[in-house]
């Protein structure tokens, strides 16, 4: 009797903490399913591939990841590419051809969430922060923000923020290595 | 088949795509979609606790 007892508890008890890993779940699903599938798509180069490996890193991320864990974007990066590398390995073994004449299902727009200037702005500090280290100064971070986020030219970031528009090119040409850099030497590690 | 095989690596010229993307929310039926799919693997979950906690008890 005491046995079952202790079981239902520990069935609660286990409940709960599913209940609690699915709401932290959702948050980070909220906060970097875009993100992270433009960076599976960036691998796969199909969307459709992109998007079930996507669901994939979400059902490991709830069973797997520790619970201070789920919403650490390096971590997810690197568990994304391993399964990106498993289901490439997969195609090898069946012989499956990967070529971009497959057929293309389109993803949703995302739904941009509204723009003001402080939410943009936190986001940003947030975005770098998610690369600690990263060898770029303010301002060069700045620029490449600027460019990739809004599109703005190299001109108009010079009118902006007052650095010559080709110093504008040699930092978004910079930036984007450092990036690339910092992802690829995490798979490493 | 070379030439279609990716390489796994991360390239420069998709930095910008990362930036865009970055904060930007799912469509709201998406994130239904996935809430409901994580759900689906409460079973699961317990189960594997409970292999888990034999384990522990051993």
């Amino acid at each position: 009797m005491a046995a079952l007892k202790f079981a239902a508890a520990s069935t609660e008890t286990a409940e709960a903490v599913f209940e609690r890993r699915v709401a932290a779940v959702s948050q980070c699903v909220g906060d970097y399913h875009t993100y992270l599938l433009n960076y599976l798509f960036s691998l796969t180069r199909q969307w459709q591939d992109a998007e079930n490996l996507l669901q994939d890193l979400w059902r490991y991320v709830l069973l797997n990841f520790d619970e201070d864990k789920i919403h650490a974007l390096p971590l997810l990066r690197r568990k994304a590419y391993h399964l990106f590398l498993d289901h490439y390995r997969r195609q090898v073994r069946r012989g499956e051809v990967l070529t971009d004449e497959m057929p293309e299902v389109p993803v949703q727009q995302p739904n941009f969430a509204p723009f003001t200037e402080d939410g943009e702005a936190a986001l940003r500090e947030k975005f770098w922060g998610e690369y600690p280290g990263i060898d770029l100064s303010e301002k060069q971070k700045e620029v490449l923000w600027l460019h990739a986020r809004y599109g703005f030219t190299f001109k108009e970031i010079e009118e902006r923020i007052g650095v010559a528009a080709s110093t504008v090119g040699d930092w978004i040409v910079l930036g984007r290595k450092r990036l690339a850099e910092i992802i690829n030497n995490e798979r490493r590690n | 088949m070379a030439q279609n095989i990716p390489s796994g690596r991360f390239e420069e010229n998709e930095a910008d795509k990362l930036i865009a993307a970055y904060g930007k929310k799912p469509e709201p039926e998406k994130q239904q979609e996935i809430a409901a799919m994580l759900k689906e693997q409460k079973a699961k979950f317990l189960e594997q606790e409970r292999t888990k906690g034999q384990e522990r008890g051993r």
